[in-house]
């Protein structure tokens, strides 16, 4: 058996606003193996960044709060943990980085302060020595001349440039975990490569686990081994990157991956987009979430929320067209082709 | 397997159509029905603006009921304390002091209502056109907004009082012409902003004139802040103008603002507070109300806040 | 940065040169005025007066002859005050202004802050609440009602503290206190309202995840951030505790140079307003050059933008 990482159970966050509760993680579990590179996927406002950031209890709060669950990270659960046992956590054995390095980065203060600041709390290393290793972050991230980069402000730099001083950053300590919330959405797709590039690269050479939040199915394909896929607040599916990519089960899995253009692909395809939106985690959901949007959906998914179930040996899903109880359950798409 | 616990219909397919676009969504409120909606949630607001209200009403009535005229003397009757016949008491002429702090609140009222009204309008059309048309002129008309940015506009307002000769007519033209210049940056700030937006890159696109584009989006669309500077400044026209009748060059006897009364108050301060204390607190609720509705409508019509 | 202060200087030099020019002739021009030629004096005193203060020059030669004395320092003889100078009442009141003006953007500026600050962490807790209920009342407050009640209540009923005067610390104390009632609320808002905003931001969540215990996430990360748009108050603020000053001192009876503004207004001594006018805009100008400078320091970001000039 491998070894487990982090183990996230029945996850639940809610934000709590002036139109009432709105549950933005419905029941999640997941797990991340040690060394391991998982993605999360899903489009915006599904859950994902919320899942991350209640995994290292940034939750804003108020209106934020984890309303239950358990977050383990070698068995420790975190949602337990006290604020400070908490923050010795984050940033040494947990880092994040974020979708935006424009504005994740203090405007004023400099790249050294903020990466020494790191150092300075969890290794205790202060002046030539946190100059020394910031340094050595630096390069180790690839940017050129640290030295005196490190006493400039981060508008000196450009988005890739400063989003590879989040990842020194969140690096600084050597963490078993690297949370990505986006890291490359708001990058141009040239520096998009090079950061999934230097994230692989970082990953093999520091074994840090990661887990991927991204809506770029490309960047899943590049980065992880195993994706799972987010809908409305909860994992409707989830497996090892080749099964989800060849042989997904999930409706929304499907209609997520016809709407990704492919180069490889010899034939022009059209792009089919999913109709409609996701629902209002405001409102009680009946049934599956997906079934307003789902072309597939039956008497049943209206009425009751599936459970998530193996499909098969790294394979799961949260869709009654793979209930064992169902008829015809051989080939879906073909069934559903005769019924038009 | 299993014991079904699923009624035989469940697989049924649902046939449907279509998926529809728009059903699954909560009633999306207008702008302005948003903006009404929060500022009467905001109790603070409510009880600013009902203050206003009450003392707008009892301006205008108050005097026209009262018993006493403002300027009207009784020696019997100097520097008599509350009582029932003179509510507020009576000044060192015998004066009524209610009345004369309703004459006080009517004085103060107008000067804050018109002060704004003439800012307002000299900023919008200045901040307008310096947005608007951009350019060498818009840097010029900035450059000289910055330079009377300089100086403070209560040094400005005082130099002109000297030499316009104190006056209620001459502190709404004083008032008027030295506080446009915040108006003035906010409204071509606004503009500028709104300026660049796509949406009006694509009325610009699709071949709007300029002056639909002005009408349609940038004016409405910077009403919000306007308003907000509009009601802010009421009470600082009001502050102003306690400042000048405090130094004595605010309105002429025997016409009372509550700054005359309170600087009349303060020589007697010692044997009579009264004189004092009750147009300050006039001063004070009057301020405290239109602070109240001033952040009320800032916090509505931030849009950042639009949840 | 050199570039930048020089700019700003020239600038500066401009505005107050532009103040005294236009005071210089609204002066002249009053009607009614002292400089006008109606007054019924016997004509030997009118000459003399007018040879005195150079009235029977031609305008621009009394222009350019007070203009080159007030580059020297040279403010001219007061208009009122026999043998007295608008340099003497600048040297006698100003110390003191200055002394109380300090004082009190002291406390405006560190207490505002620091109740900024409080009322922001607090936000929507009774701390907050009632901090920002006496922040509003003490933006509604003109200075001279809080100076009014609080020598009613400290100096009359209480008998804490004297009601007027200057010298003694305690003398201080009552007008201080008016006089930055206002600039504290003032600051106390504005800083609230612009660390919930930076508390927003991405990079306090990034301060978050690296791990920082909150006292330096909010100390070091927010509020540097949150002092900025502060900072651009300081002029106002300067500005405001000047013109308070002019009722303050009035009020506790302090020999400052507000107070000899004032009564140089209603004694309509034109030499003294005039030459207290051009004085304040000098001062004020500075001091708006003094807070570009720190504004400029606390935000690295400005300099970006010089260097691009």
């Amino acid at each position: 058996m491998v070894d487990k990482l982090l183990e996230v159970e029945d996850l639940r966050t809610s934000f709590f606003t002036y139109a009432g509760e709105v549950k933005a993680v419905r029941g999640v579990s997941l797990h991340v193996n040690k060394g391991e590179a998982v993605g999360i996927v899903g489009e915006s406002g599904c859950g994902k960044s919320v899942t991350a950031l209640s995994i290292m209890r940034l939750i804003p709060s108020p209106p934020g709060k984890i309303v239950t669950g358990s977050v383990s990270l070698y068995g420790k659960d975190l949602l337990k943990l006290p604020i400070k046992a908490m923050q010795k956590i984050r940033g040494k054995e947990m880092g994040m980085i974020f979708q935006d390095p424009m504005t994740s980065l203090n405007p004023v203060l400099s790249i050294g302060q903020q990466i020494g600041e790191v150092l300075a709390f969890h290794e205790g290393l202060k002046g030539k020595d946190a100059a020394n290793r910031s340094v050595e972050l630096l390069k180790m991230v690839g940017i050129p001349s640290p030295e005196e980069r490190l006493r400039q402000y981060p508008h000196h730099f450009s988005g890739g440039m400063r989003q590879r001083v989040m990842i020194a950053m969140a690096l600084a300590c050597s963490p078993k975990l690297l949370i990505a919330d986006e890291p490359t959405t708001a990058l141009d797709v040239t520096i998009q490569a090079q950061i999934i590039e230097l994230m692989n690269d970082l990953r093999e050479r520091l074994d840090t686990s990661i887990i991927l939040i991204t809506h770029d199915l490309g960047v899943v394909a590049k980065l992880c081994t195993r994706v799972i896929v987010m809908y409305a607040g909860q994992i409707i599916e989830q497996g090892s990157t080749d099964e989800i990519f060849y042989n997904p089960k999930h409706p929304y899995t499907m209609g997520l991956l016809k709407s990704v253009p492919r180069l490889d692909e010899i034939e022009k395809r059209k792009l089919v987009p999913i109709a409609g939106h996701p629902p209002d985690l405001i409102s009680s959901l009946k049934g599956c979430a997906f079934n307003p949007r789902c072309e597939y959906a039956m008497k049943i998914c209206l009425r009751e929320t599936p459970e998530i179930m193996d499909v098969g040996p790294d394979h799961k899903a949260r869709c009654w067209l793979i209930n064992k109880e169902r008829a015809n359950e051989d080939d879906v798409i073909q069934g559903q082709k005769n019924v038009k | 397997m299993a014991i079904s616990r699923l009624p035989s219909d469940a697989f049924e397919p649902v046939h449907r159509g279509k998926v529809k676009e728009e059903t699954f969504f909560r009633p999306s409120l207008t702008y302005w029905q948003d903006v009404r909606r929060r500022l009467k949630k905001n109790k603070m607001a409510m009880i600013g603006l009902f203050t206003i209200i009450i003392i707008v009403l009892v301006s205008i009535i108050g005097p026209v009921l009262a018993p006493y005229s403002y300027s009207e003397m009784d020696w019997s009757a100097t520097n008599k304390p509350p009582s029932a016949k003179h509510w507020f008491g009576t000044d060192n002429l015998g004066r009524d002091l209610f009345v004369r702090v309703l004459y006080g609140a009517r004085i103060s009222l107008i000067v804050g209502i018109f002060a704004s009204l003439i800012n307002l309008t000299i900023g919008v059309i200045y901040g307008g056109i310096s947005g608007f048309v951009g350019g060498w002129l818009d840097n010029l008309m900035m450059r000289i907004v910055d330079i009377l940015y300089g100086i403070p506009s209560l040094i400005y307002v005082i130099l002109l009082m000297v030499i316009l000769e104190p006056g209620l007519q001459n502190i709404l033209i004083t008032l008027g012409v030295a506080y446009w210049l915040g108006m003035a940056r906010i409204v071509r700030g606004q503009i500028l902003t709104l300026k660049e937006q796509d949406y009006v890159l694509a009325a610009r696109v699709i071949g709007v004139s300029w002056w639909r584009i002005l009408l349609k989006h940038l004016i409405p669309n910077s009403m919000g802040p306007i308003i907000v500077t509009v009601t802010l400044s009421i009470p600082s026209a009001i502050f102003t103008e306690a400042f000048l009748s405090f130094i004595g060059l605010g309105v002429r006897a025997p016409m009372a603002s509550w700054g005359v009364l309170a600087s009349d108050g303060l020589s007697t301060l010692q044997v009579y507070p009264f004189q004092l204390i009750i147009p300050a607190i006039a001063i004070c609720i009057t301020m405290l109300a239109f602070n109240f509705l001033g952040d009320g409508l800032r916090d509505a019509l931030d849009p950042r806040m639009r949840k | 940065m050199k570039r930048y202060i020089f700019t700003r200087i020239l600038l500066g030099i401009l505005v107050v040169f532009i103040i005294a020019t236009v005071t210089f002739f609204l002066m002249r021009a009053i009607p009614g005025g002292p400089f006008s030629a109606e007054k019924k004096v016997p004509e030997a005193i009118k000459k003399n007066l007018e040879a005195k203060y150079k009235l029977d020059q031609p305008v621009w030669r009394q222009y350019l002859d007070y203009m080159s004395n007030v580059i020297r320092g040279d403010f001219g003889p007061s208009f009122k005050y026999k043998g007295r100078t608008v340099n003497d009442f600048i040297l006698e009141g100003f110390p003191i202004s200055a002394v109380l003006g300090c004082i009190s953007i002291f406390i405006s500026i560190g207490i505002g802050i620091i109740i900024g600050i409080v009322s922001a962490l607090n936000q929507n807790k009774w701390l907050d609440y009632v901090t920002m209920f006496f922040a509003i009342l003490g933006v509604s407050i003109p200075s001279f009602i809080i100076a009014s009640i609080l020598m009613y209540v400290f100096a009359f009923k209480l008998r804490w503290l004297p009601p007027a005067m200057w010298g003694k610390p305690s003398q201080a104390i009552l007008p201080a206190i008016s006089l930055s009632g206002f600039s504290t609320a003032f600051f106390a808002r504005m800083m609230r309202s612009s660390m919930l905003e930076v508390l927003q931001q991405d990079y306090i969540r990034t301060a978050r995840a690296k791990g920082l215990p909150e006292y330096l996430v909010i100390c070091r990360h927010a509020v540097k951030n949150g002092l900025i748009p502060v900072i651009t108050y300081l002029g106002p603020l300067i500005a405001g505790i000047l013109t308070g000053s002019f009722v303050v001192e009035n009020i506790f009876a302090i020999p400052g140079l507000g107070k000899y503004y004032v009564s140089s207004i209603t004694n309509r001594d034109y030499t003294t307003i005039l030459g207290v006018t051009i004085f304040y805009s000098v001062l004020l100008v500075s001091m708006n050059i003094l807070v570009d400078i720190a504004y400029a320091i606390v935000d690295p970001r400005i300099k970006l933008v010089d260097k691009k000039e």
